[in-house]
């Protein structure tokens, strides 16, 4: 996995100039197999397999929603630092609205590690992840 | 969208200065050797691209040779400032996606990391900040506005020539 290989996809390379700026975190790469496919390949319990391919799938799910997020802070910030009125006290302001909303998203990305976590033992996170 | 190849650049406009294109060929030179031994281009590399791009739109819109060189000065700063940002934050992402990827990773580990991204963050915010209160102080008004709105048009028509 790898979040560096996702290439520009469904976004325009404007909007990637900020990506770069804020320094967004994706810990699942665009072209890998679905980490819930993975899990799959992984857990033979077939119970404990359901939860942990369900994990693994919300967080494919919220990779997804995560860079539609913030491909829409960007567009605000442009918006923000395009007009008439900017300052630097005014994109200084939107900035550390946007690190704000970075560091939460890549909170709710550690949760859901810790939710697949919960599921898989040593082994099977090694085969999952190496 | 695959992203635009230097040498699919559009045409400057006429009164553009040769030191742009000069500027243009060399960013594109680097780009391209940094692109090269990749199969495909990262979010980084992309973006650095674009920041190329927005470079040229920001030339065409100030006629006035000395207030380009100068709006060029303050932006070819901001760009080395991206340059450092993008190569630290790959750093710091690498470090974090190893973590993310390990089996014991610990909470105060991914606090580190955390704070580490906080404070590189930061930091940048306070370089661009500063830049785009430079850029603006040496451009006429609605300049800075007729820039970004160039630039969103260059995007849509990029766009809708590689979809």
């Amino acid at each position: 996995m790898d979040q560096r290989s996702h290439t520009g996809g469904s976004t325009t390379s404007f909007h990637q100039i900020l990506i770069i700026i804020f320094g967004s975190l994706f810990f699942a790469g665009g072209d890998a197999k679905p980490l819930a496919d993975r899990v799959k390949d992984a857990v033979s319990d077939g119970d404990r397999s359901a939860k942990a391919v369900a994990a693994a799938a919300a967080i494919d799910q919220a990779r997804g929603e995560d860079i539609d997020a913030v491909i829409a802070w960007h567009e605000e910030f442009f918006k923000v630092i395009g007009g008439p009125d900017v300052d630097e006290a005014v994109v200084h302001a939107k900035i550390d609205e946007i690190i704000e909303q970075l560091e939460e998203l890549e909170r709710q990305q550690l949760s859901l590690r810790s939710d697949l976590r919960a599921q898989l033992d040593a082994s099977e996170w090694s085969e999952v992840f190496d | 969208m695959t992203p635009l190849e230097p040498s699919e650049a559009p045409e400057p406009s006429s009164g553009q200065p040769r030191r742009w294109l000069l500027h243009t060929a060399v960013v594109g030179g680097l780009i391209a050797l940094a692109c090269s031994s990749h199969k495909h281009r990262t979010l980084e590399e992309v973006a650095l691209e674009s920041s190329g791009r927005f470079s040229e739109v920001l030339q065409g819109v100030v006629d006035d040779p000395e207030r380009s060189a100068a709006v060029g000065a303050v932006f070819a700063t901001y760009q080395e400032e991206q340059r450092r940002f993008a190569a630290d934050m790959a750093e710091l992402k690498a470090t974090a996606l190893a973590s993310y990827e390990a089996y014991d990773t610990t909470d105060e580990e991914f606090d580190d990391i955390e704070g580490r991204l906080r404070s590189r963050r930061e930091a940048f915010r306070d370089e661009i900040a500063g830049g785009i209160a430079e850029l603006l102080g040496a451009l006429e008004p609605g300049e800075w506005t007729e820039t970004v709105g160039l630039m969103l048009e260059e995007e849509a028509r990029w766009k809708e020539a590689k979809q």
